[in-house]
């Protein structure tokens, strides 16, 4: 299939399927913003999904011929330049919050993302600088812990680091505050929200993202202050709204993702004001993304009506996320062509693109369920593997995700499968 | 259920105030459900917009699309006091007006339309009323304490209308104070400081099994539950079950 066509497919994809959610959480934005109106209260966008939201409430505004009811900034945050930020003054919560990113890491890749001054230094020179019964370590919270209260040259520098990434980041975040704080995102859990929550103790922190969940029942203090404008669950449920999006939220994520870099932390600019690190908003790519669903859903509100009623608004809303949720499911060939979102970029500065989908190719079976395991989008991969029997093995899929036990019983038996073909092929 | 007040109060006569919940406990609503009486309002409400002249007026299904998104919206946004967020009936007419675009008069018509509705749906009790009577002609407090967007004001003009017969002696809804009696029992607290009573002087009545039974015990107070019958709840899931189905064929989202 010609590129022409796949761009094509994934233009009409976010016209008439992203764009009509997007006009919705718009019109939801805006209703929850307004309950803010006599309050003392700023909607702040985190880069990078919030800055398009931004842009989509704008048109949305000007369409409507409305205006904002509360202050609106663009907030360039990611969860490691939070936890940057955070870090010093609370470091008990966000330590493991910040070993979670580098999960499965050493120590010395994860000193490396963290401290980009120690970038251009070589593996055995990191080696060499860290205490002896770190050498080897994982990146997890003991040994970062050890490192970080380490009376050595290494752990003084990492602590004076984040000090000063903690200043930083409060003059940043000190004229974009109101007592009141909405940040807007994509979601999924708060991370972000929390250790806000936990550093600006005397503000008050809320979420407004395109969705939110806790399926795995986390502890999520944050969850209450949050609200999923589109998906809003706790458990996967079949008949749910927007209950597909779980099993496949990049589709919604990639549309909003911009090209930019992902902030790492914060600088000093020339005038002595706090900007974030790399300042990206000079950034030629500052409009450039998944530009294919983006440039659909943004046709979609270039053409929508203006005095759409709000019941219509939420009937094209239903519509629209009825058939997504039946092309993610039980997807046909030209629906992977038209969902298809550009490899997954892991986060601040690592250079890991992680595609949705694996190529076939002609492995032998157990390699094809290797890949549909490792698929983000894992019925989108069965489609791929086993074209003909694929509605048969969505279905089972999807039968068997909605038993947690079930589900987990499943996942060992084919850990099990794979392990077992792994080594009779070694043999 | 016949709750048996007397007989409580005979075996405690340490009691000086009974606290009763409005909806479903003093006040009978009809079976039909939440989201269909907001569609059946919605219908009244695009009357009385049209009456009050407001121009274009919305339908009534955007009414009531525009009515689930501000009550959502409301209990997410409203302001947080002791744990609860208790918004009012004009916090969510404020939202609704905003996602229908229409101008602020509308607030005043829209609630005008819910008091004008809500006076259809409802009927008294008349068994526990006669208790309620006979607790006050005994010197006993009888108060009412609703988990409610509606103002005191309008449950009182509610009640009047249902011809109680009698007069409350207080009344305390979770929109004013800020505090709920579900989740954790704040307003149960309030209303006995405001009161200055203690828990083992009160009894509370309510159809609840959480807000009126498990939260009110939690805090020391006698509780009786007053569940409305099988049939009626049976009544109510079979309406609200065709509702959605209805909401589903009419392409909105059929969510409760």
């Amino acid at each position: 299939m010609s590129e022409k066509i796949k761009s094509d497919a994934a233009r009409r994809a976010g016209q008439e399927l992203l764009g009509p959610l997007y006009w919705s959480f718009c019109a939801k934005l805006d209703v929850y913003q307004a309950a803010y109106a006599s309050r003392d209260a700023s909607a702040l966008y985190v880069a990078r999904g919030g800055l398009r939201l931004r842009e989509m409430y704008g048109v949305y505004l000007k369409k409507t011929g409305r205006q904002p009811m509360i202050p609106q900034h663009d907030l360039y945050l990611s969860r490691l330049a939070a936890c940057k930020g955070c870090l010093a003054r609370n470091f008990e919560p966000v330590a493991p919050i910040l070993c979670r990113e580098f999960y499965g890491a050493s120590l010395t890749e994860m000193i490396r993302a963290v401290m980009p001054a120690l970038r251009e230094h070589s593996e055995p020179a990191l080696v060499e600088a860290l205490p002896r019964e770190l050498k080897g370590a994982k990146a997890d919270v003991a040994s970062f812990a050890a490192l970080y209260h380490a009376d050595a040259p290494l752990g003084r520098e990492m602590r004076a680091m984040f000090e000063e990434q903690g200043a930083l980041f409060e003059d940043y975040m000190a004229p974009l505050m109101a007592q009141e704080n909405l940040l807007v995102d994509t979601g999924w859990s708060g991370t972000a929200q929390l250790m806000l929550a936990r550093h600006f103790k005397d503000r008050k922190w809320t979420g407004l993202y395109v969705g939110k969940w806790n399926t795995r029942g986390e502890h999520l203090p944050q969850f209450p202050y949050m609200s999923g404008l589109l998906v809003d669950q706790t458990t996967l449920r079949y008949g749910a709204q927007g209950g597909a999006l779980f099993e496949y939220h990049h589709i919604v994520e990639s549309p909003l993702e911009l090209a930019i870099q992902s902030t790492e932390g914060y600088q000093r600019d020339e005038a002595g004001g706090a900007v974030p690190w790399p300042n990206v908003t000079e950034d030629p790519r500052l409009g450039q993304g998944d530009d294919a669903h983006w440039q659909g859903v943004m046709t979609y509100f270039d053409t929508v009506e203006t005095d759409i009623p709000i019941d219509e608004v939420e009937r094209r809303k239903e519509r629209a996320l009825r058939r997504l949720s039946r092309k993610i499911r039980f997807p046909s060939r030209m629906d992977i062509e038209s969902l298809l979102v550009p490899p997954r970029s892991a986060d601040f500065g690592k250079t890991l693109r992680v595609p949705v989908m694996l190529e076939k190719d002609a492995a032998p079976f157990s390699q094809q369920i290797w890949r549909i395991r490792h698929a983000l989008w894992r019925q989108g991969q069965i489609k791929r593997e086993f074209p003909v029997l694929a509605p048969f093995i969505c279905a089972c899929y999807t039968a068997i995700r909605l038993s947690p036990r079930l589900a987990r019983a499943v996942e060992q038996l084919i850990l099990r499968y794979l392990a077992y073909a792994y080594q009779r092929r070694s043999r | 259920m016949v709750a048996d007040v007397l007989a409580t109060l005979e075996r405690n006569p340490r009691i000086t105030h009974v606290f009763a919940d409005v909806f479903d406990t003093v006040l009978f609503r009809t079976t039909t459900p939440e989201l269909e009486r907001t569609r059946q309002w919605a219908g009244w409400a695009h009357r009385v917009l049209a009456e009050g002249g407001v121009a274009p007026v919305p339908s009534a299904w955007a009414l009531y699309a525009a009515r689930v998104m501000a009550w959502r919206a409301a209990y997410a946004t409203a302001r947080l006091c002791e744990g609860c967020r208790e918004p009012s009936l004009t916090d969510i007419f404020y939202l609704m007006v905003r996602a229908l675009g229409l101008g602020d008069q509308a607030i005043d018509l829209l609630h005008e339309a819910e008091i004008a509705y809500e006076k259809t749906q409802l009927r008294a009790n008349a068994s526990l009323i006669a208790q309620l009577k006979v607790c006050q002609q005994r010197g006993i407090k009888v108060i009412f304490v609703s988990d409610m967007f509606l103002g005191k004001a309008d449950i009182e003009a509610l009640c009047q209308h249902c011809s109680l017969g009698f007069k409350w002696d207080g009344g305390y809804v979770s929109c004013e104070s800020g505090l709920s009696k579900r989740g954790n029992g704040k307003l149960f607290e309030h209303v006995m400081m405001q009161e200055g009573c203690g828990p083992e002087q009160v009894l509370h009545l309510g159809d609840s099994r959480h807000s009126d039974f498990d939260s009110p015990r939690s805090k020391g107070i006698k509780a009786i539950h007053t569940p409305r019958s099988l049939a009626w709840r049976i009544a109510v899931s079979m309406r609200l079950a065709l509702f959605l189905m209805r909401l589903r064929f009419s392409g909105l989202e059929a969510r409760r």
